[in-house]
């Protein structure tokens, strides 16, 4: 069933399934943000999980239009083309929001999270919206905020691609929530990260699969999730060559400007907050094979990690909500 | 001839003894006199000797407490002297196993590879209403 409602200007959604009434599970599909987008509700009636769709679509649309790096016409490819000049741009919430989750991700996390890699990312061949010559960058400029008049200056350009689907999620969750009875549960996935709310009608906890990051694409571990989210950053999908030869990946490591997160394929954070949740798996990612784990058990993250030759590592906060394996269940 | 001198020399041993006893008396009168103006003079002096007495006993009565007290402090100090000696060598054994245990953590590997997970009791993997995975899948 195709669903009437465009998730964004250029990519419509492909269908909303919904199963039959006798089901009280309604699955809703589409795409955004350049990856799929999907709604399940269990439980309430078909007009409440409409416009929990509704809600959520247009809330993807709007974050699109705002955080995209790869539209010519979002407002973050208005004051990515400024930055480093000094000039400011009032802007939208949720762009504003956005960067200012951004300074605190970075501040949060050392400096591992930092949105400001996207010079990197052009030069190693992951283009976006062409940013044009940047003749007034000066030196020395830095990103200026005025939450009063939402005024924001940038001193370089963002990439918002992780953090900006995180919090897309966030609001899009919590409209969802407005729009169902609180003891509907439903869960919203978008580009492999997910967000839950309530309870699933078919078992006690969602049951979410970290995917392998490997060829195969099967799970490596199924975790337990009661509420919150789950998201991970993985090199699986957006490689490339670049003009020299050489692999490269979307995960920047700021202090070198190159692809980073030596010996490492995919890391998966559960939090209670889908933006977080992306911040925290990012930074972990570039903490490396040698580095993660203790990173991740310095900040008591439920974490699962696998490295470059298949292996599946886990914090103790994992741990307690894996529920499957795929190395438990190989025969010794 | 009457002969008279058993007579006389009975008179003048009789006068000769009376004169002595008179004599004898009155020096025994006059030493219990003297005896009590002596006993009259040093009546002061031994009342001041009894209380000096006195004040002796105690002092040294205070003397033996304060020894006996010297000697339990002294006892007990001992015993936290030979205390200490036995914390001082459990602490030189903490330090040597602290700084064992630091070497061996410097040498344990970043990541360790979990146990297998005694929860996952199913062969096959359970049903899952999603799955997590890398961004810009088709």
């Amino acid at each position: 069933m195709t669903s009437p409602l465009p998730v964004t200007a250029e990519r419509v959604p492909t269908s909303t399934q919904m199963a039959p009434d006798a089901d009280p599970v309604r699955r809703f599909e589409g795409r955004a943000l350049a990856s799929p987008l999907s709604l399940q509700v269990h439980g309430g009636t078909h007009e409440a999980a409409e416009a929990a769709w509704d809600a959520v679509c247009d809330e993807f649309t709007a974050v699109d239009a705002g955080l995209s790096r790869h539209r010519d016409d979002s407002e973050l490819t208005a004051i990515n083309r400024l930055a480093g000049s000094g000039q400011a741009l009032v802007v939208g919430r949720r762009l504003y929001t956005a960067i200012a989750a951004t300074d605190r991700a970075r501040r949060l996390t050392d400096g591992r999270f930092d949105a400001r890699v996207l010079e990197d990312l052009e030069r190693l061949g992951d283009h976006g919206a062409p940013l044009g010559t940047l003749d007034g960058r000066a030196a020395g400029i830095m990103t200026r905020r005025d939450p009063s008049t939402r005024t924001v200056a940038l001193d370089r350009p963002h990439d918002l691609g992780g953090i900006g689907k995180g919090l897309a999620l966030r609001w899009a969750a919590a409209r969802a929530a407005q729009a169902l009875d609180p003891h509907v549960g439903f869960l919203l996935e978008a580009g492999g990260d997910v967000v839950v709310r309530g309870r699933p009608s078919d078992d006690p906890s969602w049951s979410i699969a970290i995917e392998d990051p490997r060829l195969d694409r099967s799970p490596v571990a199924v975790v337990a999730v009661d509420h919150g989210a789950i998201c991970t950053s993985s090199v699986a999908r957006r490689r490339w060559w670049t003009d020299d030869g050489l692999t490269a990946h979307h995960i920047i490591d700021p202090r070198t400007g190159q692809p980073g997160g030596d010996g490492l394929l995919a890391v998966t954070v559960a939090a209670d907050d889908p933006a977080w949740a992306e911040v925290w798996s990012k930074a972990l990612f570039l903490e490396g094979r040698r580095g993660i784990a203790g990173a991740a058990r310095a900040r008591g993250l439920a974490a699962w990690w696998v490295e470059s030759d298949g292996q599946l590592s886990m914090t103790p906060g994992g741990r307690m909500r894996t529920i499957w394996t795929r190395e438990a269940d190989e025969p010794a | 001839m009457i002969d008279r001198k058993p007579v006389q020399l009975a008179i003048v041993f009789g006068a000769t003894t009376g004169l002595y006893a008179v004599s004898l008396a009155t020096v025994t009168m006059l030493q219990g006199d003297h005896d009590l103006a002596v006993a009259a003079l040093r009546a002061p002096v031994s009342a001041d000797v009894g209380a000096l007495g006195d004040a002796n006993d105690r002092l040294s009565a205070e003397l033996d407490q304060a020894v006996a007290m010297y000697g339990t402090a002294a006892d007990a100090y001992g015993a936290a002297a030979a205390s200490l000696v036995g914390h001082e060598e459990r602490l030189a054994e903490f330090g040597a196993v602290v700084t064992e245990v630091t070497g061996s953590a410097s040498a344990l590997p970043r990541g360790v590879p979990m146990p297998r997970v005694s929860r996952a009791v199913t062969r096959s993997a359970p049903r899952v209403h999603a799955t997590t995975r890398a961004s810009g899948a088709p």
